[in-house]
């Protein structure tokens, strides 16, 4: 217990150096000072009044709301020789994977620099300042090219490091049984290789169970019209101004003309005069210098939030705020509490001197695509930019920043991501096994629900009941849940679309052999497959010695032929079976010019009449079709010509040797 | 007779119908498994008919009564931007006869309009009354925004007038006839999202002038200007205009953003800005628009139980969250920029034939047929007990849902099953 009540004692200590610095510090000992210096306070009183006044003005739940927020958001004390490293991740090859990726973002920022001939950092002239300021109003419009800059990565990318991710000292005993032979191949069901310690579906069951339906949803429950009492018990909670109730407010939704209050109070977010001059300031140093990341970020919101059905009237709003975020220093502290680390940069004149490196850009996160999509959904609560920023920061550097970094953190994506899959293993394994066989992982769609949390990706009104979870519950761990949620509603739906896919090859291929129905194709086409036939066996019979002989090699030559016609029509999108027939009859011909006359005359008969319809159908069809068929039709007879000429060939070839043998 | 009485039931026969559009319409009226007869054929239950039509061959046409036709005959009283200007005035002057001023106030709703030539003196008045205004031309017979102009000086029309060669006090014969025009107070407040300007578009379906009886369709959308609303720039009819037509022709125009919001979204846009009290007014208040307008051509409109007709209703909304009607469209534009487009009109003119009901499925006392609410049936139509027990008072006291969640899949099929069991006993 003493070491228990030790640590306790620095918590506090550390809650109240916060408060004392905080903004809310300051004026909460100015009133206290000024209620003290009223003339009827006895000086004896003091120890005994501070409270009451406390409880009487509110004074106490603000202070209340910072110990809670502190508590949210603050890992506990950990032991005092933890070095910092581990502090900020325990796993060491996530560290140093994170590492490596930070090494790969910075290096495509440095030769997107070199290639475009854009530095890092520049302050604006005056003149440019002066034009700068008259275009912040109209940022999305701004008739800048932006069209060559790239963002520095996608999602997609992100994916592809965490899949690659694996931990030296785990050995799979998953073994995927289908490619037991190749033993390096994958040694676990998922894309995600690591494994981390998660929750269970149970434990979930029990952290979220305000989300059961026992209890009213907002979004799900009152489709016929707004639940009333539920808007009444928000009202109360604003009126109480009490930050744990509002969060446990937003666990079951709320409505959006409530969403502003409540958010804020849960947030724990307070617009502060000091919060505008703050703003304002940022504003200021925007103006002043221009950064590569600048164009990096508007270029995001054009792509993404900008391009948005939903978001696109706030493109402008949703840039300023973005371009003052890049300049906040404060993000900096949240690096403490994650694995990631900022991008430093060198000052020009003095290359290399480590004294001399700045953080880039200063709040230290390089934007990736579909950023500005955190941002743009809250544009429907607010249009106060400063508010919106205040917001914005809190949820970043709550809960956003762990969706792009890597980190064994249970709210952190590698987690969500295994957690995701793992969920959808164990409760929809024909599923998820469907899905892989198809080729399309689960967690490829998934990925960018989670990295976004959904964003872009719901409706703006479902989004916003989302995040109001996010933030009651205090957690990221819906995200997965939520995802499997949307694949399981869409099983019947996605467990078709195989079959699906193998039907339509077969309606394919019926479309190619039956020419979509038209009758003169598929009189003339298998007429001439008929005679071609028939003209090869008269031909062709002749050289074997035996009838199974001759039907083997016929079988296997028309089971080879249509398997290349099947194949190249697919392929190119044409339909029929005549370059068979082509072929034959070129193989059938070779065989007639070069060998000895036959003797018998219907024989001859069905030679010449099938020549004559060959020329007859090659010339309707040059007539009909496109040129391109005719050269298809004389191609596929030439290679029939040509392989008879190498097999006969071969067949002298193995006679003279067979006569060498029995010489 | 025989054919009639069973198309009325429903059975056997199916449902000829014409329609002279290649659009939405044709593609709703063909998976209701109806028959589309040729052109020139006179031999149809249904038609869906453009407006010229209507103007040449309607008088000349005997109709059986089972056959329905998707315009009224003087449509063009309520859609024409001088003659809507006209009944609307009148309405409000017998209104403030009959109920008083403060009665008539509620019929303020459309922005101060005069026609020209015929109103040009009144104009000029009225324009020195209130000067720093803006105004706004709109040629009578064009629609989808061509020939719209705004102007803040007498002059700028002076220099028109001497363009379009027309004289106050009769014309030549020998010229072309003149082409009239509404001039009309422009709103130079209107409510801003992002910096831009918008309208909203509803659909309004009557089914009968007399009694009066209109469906309100809960979803709809709010057009987007695609640039940054200023009055400083009165020669660029893109920020001005938030015409669909217009828009498209802009040099940025991106089909793929489609410039719309839903009015779901629009509704929770507004309803987080101001809170409920505010929109529910504003709500009302569009209720107020439909209606009022609507009771203006009740008496002149030549009732025909063999019409209907579908308006699009372009309304703005000022600073002040005070709506304004712009525009009434009798054939609103059915053509889907996107396909999130398509499957709102889809369904809106499905449930447009829904209500027509040609197969004679309902029961003629419904409230609520798919995505449509009954809002006026001779007289305002009372929302059923939505509110929950214990609830002060409902927030809704008309039959409107406008912008509220359309769950008419869930309404289509209950009604059916309903239906198919009271047919059955």
């Amino acid at each position: 217990m003493v070491a228990g009540s030790q640590s306790n004692e620095g918590l506090v200590k550390d809650i109240i150096n916060v408060i004392q610095a905080s903004d809310l510090g300051w004026t909460l000992k100015r009133a206290v000072q000024d209620e003290l210096s009223k003339s009827f306070v006895n000086v004896k009183d003091i120890k005994r009044l501070v409270p009451v006044f406390m409880k009487e003005s509110g004074w106490d739940i603000k202070v209340r709301n910072v110990v809670f927020m502190y508590l949210m958001t603050h890992t506990p004390p950990s032991h005092p020789i933890t070095p910092p490293e581990t502090l900020k991740e325990p796993m060491s090859f996530i560290r140093n994977a994170q590492a490596r990726w930070e090494k790969r973002i910075l290096k495509s920022i440095n030769t997107m620099c070199t290639e475009k001939n854009i530095p890092l950092a520049r302050m604006r002239t005056i003149r440019e300042q002066a034009d700068f300021t008259q275009k912040w109003k109209d940022m999305a419009f701004s008739d800048e090219n932006m069209g060559d800059i790239r963002p520095v990565y996608a999602p997609k990318d992100f994916m592809e490091v965490l899949t690659s991710l694996s931990s030296p000292n785990y050995t799979a005993k998953i073994y995927d049984y289908s490619d037991v032979n190749e033993r390096s191949g994958t040694s676990v069901w998922g894309l995600i290789q690591v494994r981390l310690h998660l929750k269970t579906t149970q434990q979930l069951r029990v952290l979220f169970s305000n989300l059961s339906t026992h209890h009213f949803q907002t979004g799900a429950d009152d489709i016929e019209g707004p639940n009333p009492e539920w808007q009444r018990l928000g009202v109360k909670t604003v009126q109480l101004g009490y930050t744990p109730t509002a969060q446990r407010y937003l666990q079951q939704g709320c409505y959006p003309t409530q969403r502003g209050d409540i958010w804020l109070l849960a947030l724990g977010v307070d617009n502060s005069p000091l919060s505008y001059q703050y703003y304002n300031q940022l504003k200021a140093s925007v103006f002043k210098y221009e950064l590569l990341v600048d164009r990096l970020f508007l270029q995001d919101v054009r792509l993404t939030a900008g391009n948005h059905e939903a978001y696109f009237v706030f493109e402008d709003l949703v840039v300023q705020i973005l371009l003052c975020f890049s300049r906040d220093t404060q993000f900096l502290d949240h690096f403490k509490r994650t694995s990631a680390s900022p991008p430093h940069a060198y000052t020009r004149n003095n290359m290399g001197e480590t004294d001399h490196t700045v953080v880039y850009p200063p709040n230290g996160i390089i934007p990736f695509h579909g950023f500005s999509l955190f941002l743009a959904p809250m544009c429907f609560i607010w249009s106060d930019p400063v508010i919106l920023y205040n917001v914005f920061k809190a949820l970043y550097t709550r809960f956003f920043f762990r969706l792009h970094s890597l980190s064994s953190h249970p709210q952190g994506i590698l987690s969500l991501c295994q957690q995701f899959e793992t969920m959808l293993q164990t409760h929809q394994p024909q599923l998820f096994y469907h899905l892989r066989e198809m080729g399309s992982h689960p967690l490829k769609h998934a990925f960018t629900w989670i990295m976004h949390a959904f964003a872009g990706y719901l409706e703006t009104a479902q989004l916003l009941l989302l995040w109001d979870r996010i933030i009651g519950y205090n957690t990221l761990e819906i995200l997965p849940v939520l995802a499997v949620a949307v694949f399981a509603f869409r099983r019947n739906n996605l467990m078709e679309e195989g079959m699906q896919s193998a039907e339509y090859y077969f309606d394919q291929v019926r479309a190619i052999l039956t020419y979509n129905g038209n009758e003169q194709d598929i009189q003339i086409n298998y007429g001439m497959l008929l005679l071609s036939i028939l003209c090869w066996c008269f031909t062709v019979l002749r050289v074997f010695n035996t009838i199974p002989d001759f039907c083997w090699f016929t079988f296997s030559c028309l089971y080879i032929l249509f398997g290349v016609q099947i194949g190249i029509c697919v392929f190119v999108q044409c339909i029929g079976i005549s370059g068979v027939w082509c072929a034959m009859v070129g193989f059938a011909y070779r065989m007639w010019v070069h060998s000895p006359a036959d003797p018998v005359l219907s024989n001859k008969l069905i030679v010449f009449a099938t020549f004559g319809s060959y020329i007859w159908a090659n010339f309707h069809y040059f007539k009909t079709e496109s040129n391109f068929t005719t050269i298809c039709h004389l191609v596929a007879t030439w290679l029939g010509y040509e392989a008879n000429n190498i097999w006969i060939k071969s067949h002298q070839q193995r006679d003279e040797r067979q006569k060498g043998k029995t010489k | 007779m025989y054919n009639r009485s069973r198309v009325n039931r429903g059975e056997n026969r199916v449902i000829r119908f014409k329609c002279t559009l290649q659009n939405t319409i044709a593609d709703v009226l063909r998976s209701r498994g109806w028959q589309e007869v040729k052109e020139e054929s006179g031999d149809w239950d249904f038609y869906w008919a453009d407006v010229g039509w209507m103007r040449e061959v309607f008088d000349h046409c005997y109709m059986e009564e089972h056959m329905r036709l998707n315009h009224f005959r003087n449509h063009y009283e309520l859609t024409r931007k001088n003659l809507m200007a006209k009944n609307l005035k009148r309405l409000r002057k017998q209104i403030e006869r009959d109920s008083g001023k403060i009665e008539a106030a509620k019929c303020d709703f459309f922005p101060t309009t005069f026609e020209l030539p015929a109103d040009y003196h009144i104009f000029v008045e009225e324009f020195k009354r209130s000067p720093n205004s803006t105004w706004i031309m709109k040629p009578i017979a064009k629609s989808q925004g061509k020939g719209i102009f705004l102007f803040r000086k007498l002059k700028d029309i002076m220099e028109w007038k001497k363009e379009d060669s027309w004289k106050i006090d009769g014309t030549k014969d020998d010229r072309e006839p003149v082409e009239n025009y509404v001039v009309q107070r422009y709103i130079d407040n209107p409510y801003l999202i992002g910096g831009r300007k918008f309208d909203i578009r509803c659909y309004v379906l009557v089914t009968s002038y007399i009694p009066l009886k209109v469906w309100l369709y809960r979803s709809g959308f709010g057009r987007m200007s695609n640039t940054r609303y200023s009055l400083d720039s009165i020669e660029d009819t893109y920020v001005h205009l938030t015409n669909v037509a217009i828009q498209k022709t802009a040099p940025d125009y991106d089909p793929e953003k489609g410039c719309k919001w839903s009015l779901i979204q629009l509704r929770m846009y507004l309803l987080a800005k101001h809170g409920p009290e505010a929109v529910e007014t504003l709500f009302r208040g569009m209720d107020d628009i439909f209606i009022k307008s609507l009771q203006s051509t009740q008496k002149i409109m030549i009732n025909d139980k063999h019409c209907f007709e579908l308006y699009g209703y372009d309304i703005l909304i000022d600073e002040t969250l005070k709506p304004w009607l712009l525009e009434i469209n009798a054939s609103p534009s059915l053509t889907a920029s996107n396909q999130q487009d398509y499957d709102l009109k889809f369904k809106l003119l499905h449930d447009v034939l829904t209500i027509i009901d040609m197969e004679g499925k309902l029961t003629g006392k419904e409230k609520r047929v798919g995505g449509f609410d009954l809002m006026w049936n001779d007289g305002p139509v009372h929302c059923e007990d939505l509110s929950m027990e214990g609830a002060p008072n409902p927030p809704y006291t008309t039959n409107t849902m406008l912008g509220c969640y359309n769950n008419r899949e869930d309404n289509l099929k209950k009604m059916m099953r309903s239906h198919g069991a009271s047919n059955k006993s």
